[in-house]
């Protein structure tokens, strides 16, 4: 009788889950599985070739400094947003009346990508509104977008756009602390700092998780505007990942693209597994 | 406020949506095309005198219906059995032509509208009284209405009524932009504009709705979209309906249906020909069809006997659209009508390269290759490393002509005998200018120095280059230059150094705001080819030639046949930018893929193209053919005199102002010019390919150049990093 | 007294960086209201560089719509695209929460092995960037006769992993004991998920179609690959094809496109905020 309610348990759930893994599995499951096959044949021609092309992959200097350019902006990115808006929701978790910057922070997301492209050009470009007022002061122009400073741009647009949403949820989850656990605390004489180090912070955790996985995921939408503002061969220092495999599919490099498309989620799927390992170990 | 955000928004949507709906179209006319068996066939009517040329619109003068020719004041009219052409003399005209009519715009019984020599419109009522129209500058087309009237439209759009007794035009309406097409149909005038097909009724004066199906039809030709003159023609039909003659074929239409039939598919007709122009249509008393050409009126009759189901499919791809290749399939379809041959243009309107290589690839991928590929500005070396095309020399009999082809230029991308793609024609980069100043040249930069000389020294107002386009410092650089800068690694000094050319030029050039040019081309021809329209510059103007160098009877007859004396300079060019330079762009470059769902329709494409009749039969503009036979033809067309005329233009002197005006007779080249020529071509070595990739990247950087963004060494610099990164991945 | 005191070198930090926050923002809405003239300046020196930098002018000194006439009177394909992108987009979300709702669900409640594979799974494969298998996921929808067809875009996207993800935080910090005590008065899964869990984890979803919209209405690569015709392209493609030479045009449609957005948000932050506060719960 108890086997049985816990067989039918279990079975109960599938056609919940029955569509969307139906659909996941055509739409995402599938096309992987075909780029995996892919990464073992030519590109055209579909002959098996071992593991060529991985080797391929591995020695092509483009692929090197894609992964290493993407690994910087990812490193760099995420971090920053994270501590930048930590300290403005910590700011904020301080002060009232913050219905109205909340959303104030959260419009940049709405701005379509194709304009905001436009508008870092008339801010950015080389003719540019920055670089007028730059002139007409005495100095030299400087070139933003056509020079390794353009990596700090592409940073500074991916914070800008983030910035609301990632406010949002490290306030809400400030704001979760409760309240008579922060009382008590200062009760017993601890200060600011304390209350945030011992108290609040360790209740983010599941806030923190949830953050840095969309972070993460934005980060990549930055492709759209590097591609937008610099094309195909951009400067050497914003030269992404999704440069290089829109590149290789425009010249037919179907086999580098199918072994790097493996490579790349092997690597993110190692990531994620440890970062359970890490988190799960941390949580008693 | 929320509430009210609310509701704003929902209205917002609504009205939004509403919007959209009304716009989104109603069913779409449905396009009929030929059932397999029975269709109509093209027939050419005998007509002894050569092409009909300019002539007007079919016109019924008398019982005979034809086409009036300006130059011999003729009717020719078709025969009673629909067969021949008879000529016959119109006395009216005959007697007001003092041989200064140019083109005759429309003819009828109640009068004629032409255009004398001097460029002025001109008006013959049916009294014989001659008046000259006013208000009619910049006229395109003209036809008499059924009951007399005549109307007229010139390129801006407006249409006028023309009183043939006196010359005097009346604005009745005016659409937008040049139009496509203007037929007079019942009392309605057909014409379609930049926003479509519109009817207007003259006798009410007012718009009238166009049925849909014609609307969506008509309004894919509008003027924009073509390369050539006339787009498209409309006559009545005998049943309520009316034909209409496009590139795409001959098509019916019933008046108040939603079906617009195919009767004959432009391919296998004169209809696809880019190098044929349609002028009119007349539907006769029996139905039968006739379309007049420059080449000549031809018939359309139905024969249900005829077969019209194509035994195999042929897919043809090129990059950009050629017209040298619609030749090529309108010949080829005509030749073989068991074969239905399907073009795809990679780079369609309004698409990026790697849109369209993205788009290819995919095709690849999926199964839907093409049998044959154009490979013009394709990365070659690309598609053979990933082993996409047949090795054509190992089957070499399936496509060679029995007679010799220019090897060296044929078979210019030879990999140790592996022949993948092979060149069926090639045109030659030149550089034209005053002799002593040629000598000088020897590079771009050259040609950069002798520009700014030039605008230092003479009239600031006029065009040194002939540049069609602001950024052709840049692409016809690049077709001297190409080699030294990208040949086996971008050279990074030679890039400033072009680029910094480039700017000269483009700064001599646009300095004081010069008239575009001086030199007129057909719109199907790219700047970098029209060298012998800025030669013809070269004539009159300080004018400095370059561009490529086409073909013999058009171009080489005019380049060998400066006179000194006449011109009172000496004009001189050279094929090559420097004296040791054998180079030559190799043209219409086909490959056939390893995927070819029907490769054997692909080699006959092949040995079609090479074939001597078809190379000696090109377009001005295709490039000079490759096939020995046909340049042996070609050559001895200078044995009469059939080809040579004598213009008559005006020559500037240093000043501005016009020194003298001059007659220079225009021969075919002669023994041992063609000698000369012939032992240039044979001893060509240099192939330059430019490849549409890489020349993107050269010209975006040049662009930024030009326009000052960057410095020449900073767009060099560009450039390099660009194309090593490219090399990289 | 004392902690709003404290507060206003805070309060002026905050201004600061929301006025840098809102500047680009406020450019794309004020400059289409600009008459050409005064665009010029700002837009000219980005094609055509003479020596003179771009100048921007914050306060229109002749405010003029024609931008905006040009767009919504002259240009035709506006209404066209805009149609097509409320369609795709409406589309996809209806279906999307839909789908991954109850999937969502499954996650949350069910116990069985490999649960968590399978979500790591889904998660791995949301954070793909689309260039990686887009060649792959071509031919699947080549071969499945989708291509050129807005259900190329539509339906890779109501299979998203995306949402489930987004909505599973919200389902998860529902109290177990709470769904089980309406199992055993007799519910089945479906009754729990329709009378408690949709009402608790409102917020979640709410929120979820909130932060769906405003990603699907900017998307770019999906139409980009799959859709060849034009009158297929939805709003977020035209405005690439519009370069800097079209300035004015591609702000002007800017604006107009981030009404909607801005409304959709306005609406659902109430929501949003509910939301973010559950899913940042742990379970």
């Amino acid at each position: 009788m108890i086997n049985r309610y816990a067989i039918k348990r279990k079975y109960r759930y599938l056609p919940f889950l029955l569509p969307s893994a139906a659909g996941v599995a055509v739409f995402t499951f599938l096309p992987f599985a075909d780029s995996v096959r892919r990464s073992f044949c030519t590109a055209v021609t579909g002959d098996l070739v071992g593991v060529n092309n991985y080797k391929a992959v591995f020695g092509n200097e483009a692929f090197g400094l894609a992964v290493k350019n993407t690994a910087v902006f990812t490193a760099v990115c995420i971090p920053l947003l994270i501590g930048i808006s930590f300290f403005i929701a910590y700011g904020l978790s301080r002060v009232k009346h913050i219905r109205l910057i909340k959303s104030v922070l959260l419009f940049p997301m709405a701005v379509p990508t194709a304009a905001l492209v436009l508008i870092w050009q008339i801010l950015f470009g080389d003719s540019g509104w920055i670089n007028h007022i730059i002139t007409s002061h005495g100095h030299g122009a400087v070139s933003f977008l056509g020079s390794s400073k353009a990596f700090w741009v592409l940073v500074g647009s991916y914070i800008w756009k983030n910035l609301g949403y990632t406010v949002l949820l490290w306030l809400t989850g400030i704001m979760g602390v409760s309240t008579s656990v922060i009382d008590a605390a200062k009760v017993d004489g601890a200060n600011e700092r304390q209350v945030l180090f011992r108290i609040i912070l360790p209740e983010l955790k599941p806030a923190l998780y949830t953050i840095t996985i969309i972070s993460f995921l934005n980060s990549f939408k930055v492709f759209r505007e590097a591609y937008l503002v610099a094309g195909a061969y951009p400067h050497k220092s914003i030269y992404l990942l999704q440069h290089l495999f829109n590149n290789w599919f425009v010249n037919m490099d179907l086999d580098k693209m199918a072994a790097a498309a493996v490579v790349v989620f092997s690597v993110i799927f190692a990531a994620a597994v440890l970062l359970q390992r890490v988190w799960d170990r941390k949580e008693v | 406020m929320k509430m009210i955000m609310k509701i704003t928004a929902f209205i917002a949507a609504l009205v939004m949506s509403a919007s959209a709906v009304s716009c989104s179209s109603s069913k779409p006319a449905e396009i009929k095309q030929l059932s397999a068996k029975g269709g109509y066939a093209e027939k050419k009517l005998e007509f002894a005198y050569g092409d009909l040329g300019p002539a007007s619109e079919f016109t019924d003068i008398g019982g005979k219906v034809g086409a009036v020719l300006p130059f011999t004041d003729e009717l020719c009219y078709i025969s009673k059995d629909g067969t021949r052409i008879f000529r016959d003399v119109l006395p009216d005209l005959d007697e007001v032509n003092n041989d200064d009519i140019a083109t005759i715009f429309a003819a009828s019984e109640y009068g004629y509208l032409y255009w004398k020599m001097n460029r002025n419109v001109w008006v013959l009522s049916s009294d014989g009284t001659e008046n000259q129209v006013s208000g009619l500058e910049n006229i395109m087309y003209a036809e008499f209405s059924e009951d007399g009237r005549l109307f007229a439209c010139n390129s801006n759009g407006d249409i006028l009524e023309v009183d043939i007794s006196t010359g005097d035009t009346q604005k009745i309406t005016s659409g937008n932009g040049v139009f496509s097409a203007f037929d007079i149909i019942g009392s309605n005038i057909i014409y379609i504009d930049d926003d479509g097909a519109h009817f207007y009724d003259i006798d009410s004066g007012r718009e009238t709705e166009v049925p849909d199906a014609l609307k969506d039809f008509l309004g894919s030709y509008r003027h924009e979209r073509l390369t050539s003159g006339i787009a498209v023609d409309i006559c009545r039909g005998n049943d309520d309906d009316i034909y209409i003659g496009c590139s795409d074929g001959l098509y019916r239409y019933v008046m108040g249906g939603n079906i617009i039939e195919q009767l004959i598919d432009g391919f296998v007709s004169r209809f696809g020909d880019p190098s044929d122009e349609m002028i009119s249509l007349y539907c006769g008393e029996d139905g039968t069809l006739y379309a007049a050409f420059v080449s000549g009126i031809y018939s359309y009759r139905f024969d249900p006997e005829l077969e019209t189901a194509a035994a195999s499919e042929l897919k043809i791809y090129t990059l950009e659209k050629n017209n040298t290749l619609s030749k090529l399939i309108s010949g080829f379809a005509s030749e073989n009508r068991g074969v239905k041959v399907d073009l795809q243009v990679g780079m369609k309107e309004g698409m990026t390269y790697s849109d369209a290589m993205k788009e290819l690839t995919t095709q690849i991928l999926s199964g839907n290759a093409p049998d044959l590929m154009i490979l013009d500005g394709l990365d070659i070396e690309n598609l053979i490393d990933k082993n996409m095309l047949i090795d054509l020399s190992e089957n070499s009999e399936k496509w060679l002509p029995e007679n010799d082809l220019l090897s060296n230029v044929v078979n210019w991308n030879d990999h140790d005998g592996k022949l993948c793609s092979v060149a069926c024609r090639f045109r030659l980069p030149a550089v034209g200018a005053e002799e002593d100043e040629l000598k000088k040249i020897s590079s771009y930069a050259d040609i950069a120095d002798l520009c700014e000389e030039y605008r230092e020294k003479y009239d600031p107002m006029d065009t040194i280059m002939g540049y069609y386009d602001v950024n052709d410092s840049v692409r016809i650089g690049l077709i001297y230059e190409w080699n030294r800068l990208f040949g086996s690694s971008p050279d990074k000094e030679a890039l400033t150094e072009f680029f910094d050319s480039c700017k000269r030029i483009h700064d001599a050039e646009y300095a004081n705001n010069t008239e575009a040019s001086v030199t007129y081309w057909s719109p199907d021809v790219t700047s970098e080819n029209a060298f012998s329209a800025r030669f013809w510059g070269a004539l009159g103007y300080k004018v400095i030639a370059t561009g490529a160098v086409n073909d013999i009877s058009r171009d080489m007859s005019l380049l060998t046949s400066v006179d000194e004396s006449v011109l009172g300079k000496k004009l001189s060019y050279r094929l090559g930018i420097s004296e040791d330079s054998r180079s030559f762009l190799p043209v219409c470059n086909i490959g056939i893929t390893q995927s070819a769902k029907n490769a054997d329709d692909a080699y006959s494409f092949l040995a079609y193209a090479l074939k001597d009749k078809t190379q000696e039969n090109g377009n001005d503009y295709d490039g000079f053919p490759v096939n020995v036979k046909a340049l042996k033809k070609i050559y001895s067309r200078n044995v009469n005199d059939e080809y040579d005329y004598t213009t008559s233009l005006d020559v500037y002197g240093d000043d501005g102002k016009v020194k003298d005006t001059v007659e220079l007779d225009i021969r075919s080249m002669d023994n041992a010019e063609v000698k000369a020529f012939d032992d240039y071509i044979k001893s060509l070595d240099e192939p330059v390919y430019i490849e549409y990739a890489v020349r993107e990247i050269a010209e975006s950087a040049g662009e930024k150049c030009l326009s000052g963004t960057e410095t020449a060494e900073q767009a060099a610099e560009e450039t390099m990093k660009q194309l090593e990164l490219r090399m990289k991945e | 007294m004392r902690k709003k005191a404290e507060g206003l070198p805070l309060y002026i930090i905050m201004a600061v960086l929301c006025t840098a926050v809102l500047f680009p923002v406020i450019l794309a809405v004020i400059l289409p209201f600009q008459a050409h003239t005064e665009l010029k300046d700002t837009l000219s020196p980005l094609v055509n560089f003479t020596g003179k930098y771009s100048r921007i002018d914050l306060l229109p000194q002749y405010p003029s719509a024609e931008n905006f006439k040009e767009l919504l009177v002259y240009s035709p394909e506006f209404y066209r695209v805009f149609w097509n992108s409320l369609l795709m987009v409406g589309g996809i979300l209806l279906f999307q929460t839909l789908v991954a709702v109850p999937a969502a669900w499954a996650f949350a409640r069910a116990e069985f092995k490999g649960r968590r594979l399978l979500f790591n799974i889904y998660v791995i494969f949301m954070l793909m960037p689309f260039q990686v298998t887009m060649l792959s996921q071509y031919l699947v929808l080549d071969g499945m006769g989708l291509m050129n067809r807005r259900l190329a875009v539509i339906l890779p996207a109501v299979f998203s992993a995306f949402p489930v993800f987004l909505i599973y935080r919200g389902f998860a910090d529902i109290p177990r004991d709470v769904a089980d005590s309406a199992r055993i008065d007799g519910a089945n899964e479906w009754q729990v998920l329709r009378y408690i869990g949709l009402p608790l984890g409102k917020s979640g979803i709410l929120a979820c179609v909130v932060i769906s919209f405003l990603d699907l209405w900017n998307m770019v690569e999906q139409p980009l690959t799959f859709l060849r015709d034009k009158a297929l392209y939805p709003l977020s493609l035209y405005l690439p094809t519009l370069g800097a030479d079209r300035g004015e045009l591609l702000l002007a449609s800017a604006a107009v496109t981030l009404i909607p957005a801005v409304f959709v948000f306005v609406i659902g932050q109430e929501e949003l905020e509910r939301g973010i506060i559950a899913s940042a719960l742990k379970e």
